[in-house]
């Protein structure tokens, strides 16, 4: 069957599949044991993948949920998407939860940048979420309760010391949230808008309410989105942030992941406690949640260039940001971009590698961070 | 050589073995058009090539495990997978037709057709398949789209097997150095 001990001219025959199976046996036998030829016929099935992708064509929009339909009535899906997502987000919210439950009084009511205190952090927090929360339909008659009581109480951010017990409290369970902000429910700015501003949020409030109001906002959100159907994740929410963005709700729940991370890390600095990283997947989550938004914010700050941008390091990626050739490259670690984009580094000390185009290159840096929840 | 298993591939089996609904979405995201251009390219029919595209996926979620990464790499595995199946119905056709001859007329129509995604690699690889010689050209897409086994090249083209042989073994080296060449072909 081989010439001279060796496989030769089958070697083509065998890359695109055209030999006989007694053929295909003794060759792929050989191949364990010959380097030349297993080298060979590396480099020949190669070349025909080559042609076989050269052959792709996007086949018509509405065969996509033919065929995945068909596939989870075959086997119904173990780990979906919801329960992905909101295992990722009650993840970030138990962790930050344990962090709140080692705050003294005195560090509740120390400052977290950009917010005058951890209470006001956590108001904030909570704001946002409410977001994701009121779009779930979480809330409704209780939602404007919270408010009220911590309008009650005031800005004296010592009336109500923290309580740091769980269940001692006669309140009832709630789980809507403080309509602080009006039906456009823009999130608390503590930069960039009076930080007891509209509605007189009282930044100081007490810290265990303020704790125990997000903590039962945050499991309804995890119980309600972790049974969502397609429809649920698919629904429009407006995203956290300045922009006034409105996306899908599984990418409300990325944000929503990253927020309570990018909090975890201010707490963290606040009990001096060294600063941890999402995991890779939550990275990459939030990465490609960033990435889709990036070309427009792009776009409206001016900038034109594409730019090739690679995140190093688990979750991620290379990626152009904007269309055409790019005019310049940015190289930075994964978890320093998702830190950049909350706000928690400035692009000049972001510690990314720049070539090319400076001003292009610094132009998505800037633009990325800028697009946080703050 | 490339390395196998690739981190990627290994990535989404896992998630297709653990049931999770986005692997199963990413998956048919990223090779969707691989495998039904394919499949599309050996039956040159629209809901044939859908059909297979679908059973390919439906497998692929059902039995990940088949899948081994350190054999393959995802794309060349369902790409063989689509090819075969694409080579399967036309053959059951063909049968049921009783047309069984293997005739070459020219090129058939199929193989000149633009595909829809049009991008510079894959512009780059249709043009060094269209300048081989005729001869190994012929060799290459009848093994390929049609799923001839050597001998049936030979029979088909009229030519000894050690001829049909050496042809397809030429021509994919002449493509392989073109495109490393052009550059997109590199490790």
């Amino acid at each position: 069957m081989f010439e001279n001990g060796h496989i030769g001219d089958l070697a083509g025959p065998y890359a695109v599949g055209a030999c006989s199976p007694d053929e295909t046996a003794a060759v792929a036998e050989h191949v364990t044991t010959c380097p030349a030829c297993a080298a060979e016929i590396d480099t020949l099935s190669r070349t025909a993948e080559w042609i076989g992708a050269s052959a792709a064509r996007r086949p018509a929009p509405a065969l996509r949920s033919r065929v995945l339909t068909a596939a989870l009535a075959a086997r119904p899906a173990r780990l979906t998407e919801a329960r992905r997502l909101s295992d990722v987000y009650a993840a970030q919210v138990a962790e930050l939860d344990t962090l709140l439950a080692a705050l003294s009084a005195d560090q509740w009511r120390r400052p977290s940048k950009p917010h005058p205190t951890v209470t006001a952090l956590m108001v904030h927090l909570s704001g946002n979420d409410r977001l994701v929360a009121a779009a779930a339909g979480i809330g409704g008659p209780h939602a404007g309760a919270g408010a009220a009581r911590w309008n009650g109480r005031g800005a004296d951010p010592a009336s109500a010391g923290p309580r740091h017990t769980h269940g001692d409290d006669a309140e009832p369970p709630q789980a809507g949230m403080p309509r602080t902000r009006g039906d456009d429910a823009e999130p608390l700015e503590a930069g960039t808008s009076p930080a007891h501003g509209r509605g007189g949020i009282p930044v100081g409030g007490g810290a265990s309410d303020v704790r125990k109001e997000w903590r039962t906002q945050a499991g309804a959100i995890i119980a309600a989105l972790s049974h969502a159907d397609a429809g649920l994740l698919g629904r429009e929410v407006r995203l956290a942030g300045r922009r006034a963005l409105r996306r899908p709700m599984r990418e409300a729940m990325i944000q929503r992941g990253f927020e309570t991370w990018i909090h975890a890390e201010d707490v963290r600095a606040v009990l001096d406690l060294p600063p941890q990283r999402p995991n890779g997947r939550q990275t990459a989550d939030i990465v490609g949640f960033a990435l889709a938004l990036l070309p427009a914010a792009m776009r409206a700050a001016g900038h034109r260039g594409a730019v090739h941008l690679s995140l190093t390091g688990e979750g991620g990626r290379d990626h152009l940001v904007g269309e055409g050739v790019a005019v310049a490259e940015v190289s930075m670690p994964a978890d320093r971009f998702c830190r950049l984009l909350a706000g928690r580094l400035q692009p000049e000390v972001a510690g990314a590698a720049v070539s090319g185009d400076a001003a292009a290159a610094n132009g998505l840096l800037t633009v990325a961070s800028t697009m946080g929840c703050e | 050589m490339r390395t196998l298993p690739d981190a990627e591939d290994v990535r989404i089996r896992d998630g297709l073995i653990a049931g999770s609904e986005e692997c199963l979405a990413e998956v048919y995201d990223t090779y969707s058009p691989l495998v039904y251009g394919l499949a599309l390219q050996t039956t040159r029919d629209r809901g044939a090539a859908e059909d297979i595209t679908q059973e390919v996926f439906v497998d692929l979620w059902q039995r990940p495990e088949r899948f081994d990464p350190h054999r393959a790499p995802l794309g060349g595995w369902l790409s063989m997978i689509a090819r075969r199946r694409g080579i399967d119905w036309v053959r059951r056709r063909r049968a049921q037709a009783h047309a069984l001859a293997y005739v070459v007329e020219g090129e058939p129509e199929h193989r000149v057709e633009e595909a829809v995604l049009v991008s510079a690699t894959h512009s780059q690889v249709r043009r060094a398949v269209a300048d081989l010689p005729a001869t190994h050209r012929q060799a290459v897409l009848l093994a390929y789209y049609d799923g001839l086994t050597y001998r049936e090249v030979a029979v088909a083209l009229n030519i000894p097997e050690g001829t049909a042989k050496w042809r397809l073994r030429n021509a994919l080296h002449r493509i392989g150095e073109r495109l490393t060449a052009e550059g997109i072909h590199s490790e």
